[in-house]
């Protein structure tokens, strides 16, 4: 992982992998529920245009997230692979 | 695989008891229970059909109620009662604004857990074996999916995954039955030697070796438990407020099992290191092109080309339901008049003498009771079995991504677009579909866009009203008008109601071919549910119109609804008789004016043509398609949300309808 400032989640392009820092603790629940803690490592599939949702990959499971809870989790991006 | 062991003594079934659903627990029968856990969307429902030999209703399919579902079932080890609990993350996850999912687990009295995993992705799953493991509860894992984690080109070694878990590991595929029966009799004799224990017949054996997460860990878990509140101090809530206290002495878990569910979060962030560890241990990775259903997964998702995707999926939807719906509901109605109706109306008229009274008994229970068929059958039903097949595929979740941003304006998340879909068949099972939605606000402005939404009854007035006599390009304006409407009213009402959207945060269900019997089951489970909210209202309600028509007194309501309906909207007085009574039945908008019109006017009106102009039509079933939701509609609205919202969305709706309908006649220049 290569060590670069963390960005919101938003702010990444599709087929970007990162390793997630910071979840905002009034999504954390959520979030969990669906698989997403701090520490795992995603990867961007699709971000939906005119403030859609994100989806990313975990694993081989795909989680859409809203563009308001995706800006809050701040990522630390890596090698796209 | 590791401890397939069958007590002796287990083999033989029990004398045959019908296998049937059954929810809580029978006192009558004391079976073991073994509940059925897994994350969703991983194929539990599947794997109770499976191992029951029943399919229906699926307890998380997105628009459905979500609630446990018990099932006995019969195995080589002896008969069980399999419980199959709402798909969860985790055993402390709260779903929907409700207590923690191991009070329901608890609640469902479980001597033995199976847990589904998908065997395409095991790090994602073990982390809830793990917390199942640790309740101290024996352990049952199906590998289930394997098909589909072989078509990704994932293997796993359950021989191995099995002694790193030292619970038994099968691989199952729920979809054609491939392993389900194994594995539920092995759980089956797992639960039962639990019960040989609890009752002193059999020598207990350790189920969870000790240590298996970090010392750190285990010790705070060990202080947590020797904290727990004995069974001296039992029946002090407020030393136990938990209840896992009582939970642990009266023998439903371990008190090691109590204290990791009273410490998620220092045991989840371990589990789910070991899980990734375990999962790179026990996985074999084979690079594959990636099956066509993931890569049509993936376009479904996006802009392109998902919005043509969306668009064909819509297509052929309203084509099927329009075309095949209509042409079924014509021969239904055909055939009726030939068949049915003489019968019933010979023996009305037969065992009633009271003529005004028999005619009134066969508005209810000759034309009522053809109305639902006719409706329900072709239209509802049909409308059933495609909602069914398009949740049984996965591409409900793709739906609600594609729509998030556009039901976000009307303070919506994408999970709405599932019951608006299901709200074109029957605004009923809609309305109880919005339970899947986060918080009230939601579920009332859901609701509200929902009994907007034309039903296909609202939408069978529609085109019979303007298709014959105004053509195809009218209807579909009036479509159009309809669905602005729509969308306007949704504006407004999200910025009069206080708070703010709960955002989408969704796992998205991969793509599969949808399953016949699944499907078939579904669809029909919920017709009937419709057929029981549907039927008595629509033949009470015909038998009371009937009653009012046959009497005479209908006449002098028309001179009370007279100021708005031919003063403000344009229509013929008896127009006025119509709408109102189609508050009872949507359809009856149609047959009762033609019904009226003969009446009064005498046999010259053969058509609604002869009665009204287009324009007039126009406005017309623009005010039968807003206005008041059906009685059946605001039953199901006021049983979820009460009464005081019910009646404020039927006015609210009758508002607009009015209002729209006289701005209308003015510019159409009917009025």
């Amino acid at each position: 992982m290569v060590a670069s400032p963390p960005i919101p989640l938003a702010h990444l392009s599709a087929g970007a992998r990162s390793r997630v820092v910071e979840v905002p603790p009034e999504d954390a629940d959520r979030l969990a529920a669906e698989g997403l803690h701090r520490g795992d490592t995603l990867v961007v599939e699709v971000i939906l245009p005119l403030g859609g949702p994100v989806v990313v990959r975990l694993g081989r499971a795909r989680v859409a997230i809203a563009r308001r809870v995706a800006a809050g989790i701040l990522v630390e991006p890596g090698r796209s692979t | 695989m590791t401890g397939c062991h069958v007590p002796a003594g287990l083999g033989a079934p029990d004398a045959a008891v019908a296998a049937g659903p059954r929810v809580g627990r029978p006192a009558a029968i004391d079976l073991p229970v073994i509940a059925l856990v897994g994350r969703p969307n991983v194929g539990k429902s599947t794997f109770l059909a499976r191992a029951s030999g029943r399919f229906a209703e699926t307890t998380n399919a997105p628009g459905t109620t979500v609630q446990s579902e018990a099932r006995e079932v019969r195995t080589r080890a002896g008969r069980a009662l399999l419980v199959d609990l709402p798909g969860t993350g985790s055993l402390t996850d709260h779903p929907v604004a409700g207590p923690p999912f191991w009070t329901e687990l608890a609640a469902a009295g479980p001597d033995a857990i199976l847990v589904v995993v998908d065997a395409g992705d095991v790090a994602r799953h073990l982390p809830l074996v793990l917390a199942c493991r640790d309740l101290g509860l024996p352990v049952v894992v199906a590998l289930n999916l394997a098909d589909e984690a072989a078509a990704h080109g994932i293997g796993v070694d359950a021989g191995r995954l099995a002694q790193l878990l030292a619970v038994p590991v099968l691989r199952t595929v729920a979809r054609t039955g491939d392993g389900v029966a194994g594995t539920v009799a092995l759980a089956v004799a797992r639960a039962r030697r639990r019960r040989g224990v609890r009752a002193g017949t059999h020598s207990p054996r350790a189920l969870v070796p000790a240590g298996m997460y970090p010392p750190a860990v285990e010790r705070a878990l060990a202080a947590a438990a020797g904290e727990l509140p004995t069974s001296h101090a039992l029946g002090a809530a407020a030393l136990d407020p938990s209840g896992l206290g009582a939970l642990v002495a009266a023998g439903g878990l371990s008190p090691r099992g109590a204290a990791t569910l009273l410490l998620p979060d220092l045991v989840d962030p371990v589990r789910r290191e070991l899980a990734a560890r375990w999962a790179a241990e026990v996985e074999a990775v084979h690079p594959r092109r990636r099956p066509f259903a993931d890569r049509l997964g993936a376009w479904s998702i996006r802009p392109w080309p998902g919005l043509l995707i969306l668009a064909l999926v819509l297509a052929a939807t309203f084509a099927l339901v329009s075309v095949v719906g209509a042409a079924a509901a014509g021969l239904f109605s055909e055939a009726w008049a030939t068949f049915a109706s003489p019968l019933i109306d010979g023996l009305v008229r037969t065992l009633v003498p009271i003529p005004e009274l028999a005619a009134a008994l066969l508005w209810g229970l000759d034309s009522g009771i053809l109305g639902l068929l006719a409706i329900g059958i072709p239209y509802v039903l049909l409308f059933y079995f495609l909602v069914a097949a398009l949740e049984d595929s996965g591409y409900l979740t793709s739906l609600a991504v594609l729509t998030d941003r556009l039901l976000g304006g009307l303070g919506l998340s994408g999970r709405t677009a599932i019951p608006l879909l299901a709200a074109t068949g029957c605004n009923v099972p809609a309305i109880y579909g919005t339970r899947v939605l986060a918080t009230r606000r939601e579920r009332v402005l859901a609701s509200f866009l929902v009994t907007l939404v034309p039903c296909s009854a609202r939408s069978a007035v529609v085109v019979a009203a303007l298709m014959p006599f105004a053509g195809p390009v009218v209807t579909a304006a009036a479509f159009a008008l309809i669905v602005g409407l729509t969308l306007a009213a949704g504006i407004a009402a999200n910025a009069m109601l206080p708070g703010r959207q709960s955002p989408l945060v969704m796992e998205l269900a991969p793509l599969r071919r949808p399953l016949a019997r699944q499907v078939a089951a579904k669809a029909t489970a919920r017709f009937r549910g419709f057929i029981r909210m549907a039927a008595p209202v629509m033949i009470a309600g015909s038998i009371g119109l009937g009653l009012a028509y046959e009497t005479g007194l209908v006449w002098p309501a028309t001179a009370i609804l007279d100021p708005v309906v031919v003063g403000w909207l344009g229509l013929p007085s008896i127009a006025g008789l119509a709408l109102a009574f189609a508050f009872l039945r949507k359809e009856l908008a149609l047959q009762l004016l033609l019904v009226l019109a003969a009446a009064t006017a005498g046999a010259g009106i053969a058509s609604l043509g002869d009665l009204m102009t287009p324009g007039q039509l126009f406005v017309y079933a623009i005010v039968t398609s807003v206005s008041v939701p059906c009685v059946a509609t605001l039953a199901a609205l006021a049983g979820e949300l009460g009464w005081r919202t019910a009646v404020a969305m039927s006015a609210a709706t009758l508002g607009l309808a009015i209002g729209v309908g006289g701005v209308l006649a003015r510019l159409l220049g009917v009025a």
